[in-house]
């Protein structure tokens, strides 16, 4: 997205061509029975229209969620009360989440956590190492482990919008 | 079909400024000096700042009302992009400073009583309504022009409310070193009713404009 912002035509391409499955697996979920690429097409010109709304030190999902939501909840406000959808938040690789955005969101979103507890929880999430494990390799105890761990992923929950907001919904 | 639209957003592609938060900060900081030239060259300075002993008041409202522009400033500049939304750090100071008022108001009204209060509402109230409501109606215009049309906000309602928040404190901030009403009654109705009218218009413009 950087490079996209700043005119590289193949980058940007690259970015839409990988973010239309997440899209368009996005609205599938959640619209049963409206036309999901339309609103893949409509969600695609408002990235382009508001690419530069996006904070090139901020992970790029929670961006691109949201405005997937409000093209969204445009539809449904159009389309009046004939459609069915889903008020699921959840995103993930269900939703066809390109493993290359996850890990550089994953890699932003770490650098913002201290870096003691950015490295146990790469240590037990991402490298898959048990707590005593992770213990062992870090000299803290196991507990300690355990109470950093969950604390960080509270403190990455805060940081994409979870459970730490003022308002919640879209005003309208 | 998706395919050409790619093909035609990628097309003579051209760099885009990105949406900073210091350009929000120095208008405001800019606009704010403005409105205090102006405050002072057609209205004067209130006493203590021309040599009449200070007082807690003089240098505490314009202080009261600089804090609650700068937090809802705080709060426009995060709710500006799709993924922003309204932190509790960013009212906090807000919902501070009303707690504030309504308690001095409150103890004002045990100490003096309910019929002291129409003699404080006594002075200068249409000239400071015109003021904040004007010059914070132009300080919104320059910030829709300068940074606000440039938003993406879930959230339009909230950002106009905000935005109409942080204008109408920074006017009032800036009236405040002209005003000697000091009374807590003075700052809940006059500069109050005001800010809050300011907030209430520009949270509607803001849910027809910042909509997506």
């Amino acid at each position: 997205m950087r490079a996209a912002l700043s005119g590289d035509a193949g980058s940007y391409r690259k970015l839409l061509a990988a973010v239309r499955p997440w899209l368009l697996s996005y609205y599938r979920r959640r619209l049963h029975g409206g036309d999901c690429e339309d609103l893949v097409q409509m969600t695609l010109l408002s990235l382009h229209e508001k690419r530069h709304t996006f904070d090139v030190s901020a992970p790029f999902m929670p961006w691109i969620a949201a405005v997937a939501r409000n093209k969204l909840i445009d539809y449904v406000r159009k389309a009046g009360r004939h459609v069915h959808i889903e008020l699921d938040e959840a995103m993930g690789v269900d939703d066809g989440l390109q493993p290359d955005l996850a890990a550089r969101d994953v890699k932003v979103l770490l650098g913002r956590l201290p870096a003691d507890q950015a490295r146990i929880i790469t240590l037990h999430k991402l490298n898959e190492l048990s707590v005593e494990e992770t213990a062992a390799a870090t000299g803290k105890s196991p507990s300690a482990v355990k109470v950093i761990v969950h604390r960080g992923l509270k403190k990455l929950q805060a940081m994409v919008g979870i459970k730490a907001k003022v308002a919640g919904g879209s005003d309208d | 079909m998706t395919d050409t639209l790619i093909d035609a957003l990628t097309q003579n592609l051209k760099p885009v400024k990105p949406l900073r938060a210091w350009p929000l900060w120095l208008g405001a900081g800019v606009g704010l000096i403005l409105a205090m030239i102006y405050v002072v060259y057609f209205y004067r300075m209130r006493p203590e700042f021309t040599g009449a002993p200070m007082t807690f008041m003089s240098v505490g409202k314009p202080l009261l009302f600089l804090v609650t522009g700068t937090s809802a400033l705080w709060a426009v500049s995060g709710l500006a992009r799709p993924e922003g939304w309204l932190e509790w750090r960013h009212v906090l100071p807000v919902a501070a400073m009303l707690v504030v008022v309504v308690g001095a108001f409150g103890l004002d009204i045990g100490r003096s009583g309910v019929a002291d209060l129409r003699a404080d509402l006594d002075g200068g109230v249409g000239l400071c309504y015109l003021t904040i409501l004007c010059g914070g109606a132009a300080g919104l215009i320059a910030m829709w022009r300068l940074w606000l049309r440039r938003t993406a906000t879930s959230h339009p309602v909230t950002l106009g409310a905000m935005a109409g928040l942080a204008v109408g404190s920074l006017m009032a901030a800036a009236y405040s070193l002209h005003c000697d009403m000091d009374a807590p009654v003075y700052l809940l109705l006059v500069y109050g009713l005001a800010v809050a009218i300011l907030t209430a218009a520009a949270a509607i413009i803001g849910s027809r404009l910042l909509r997506w």
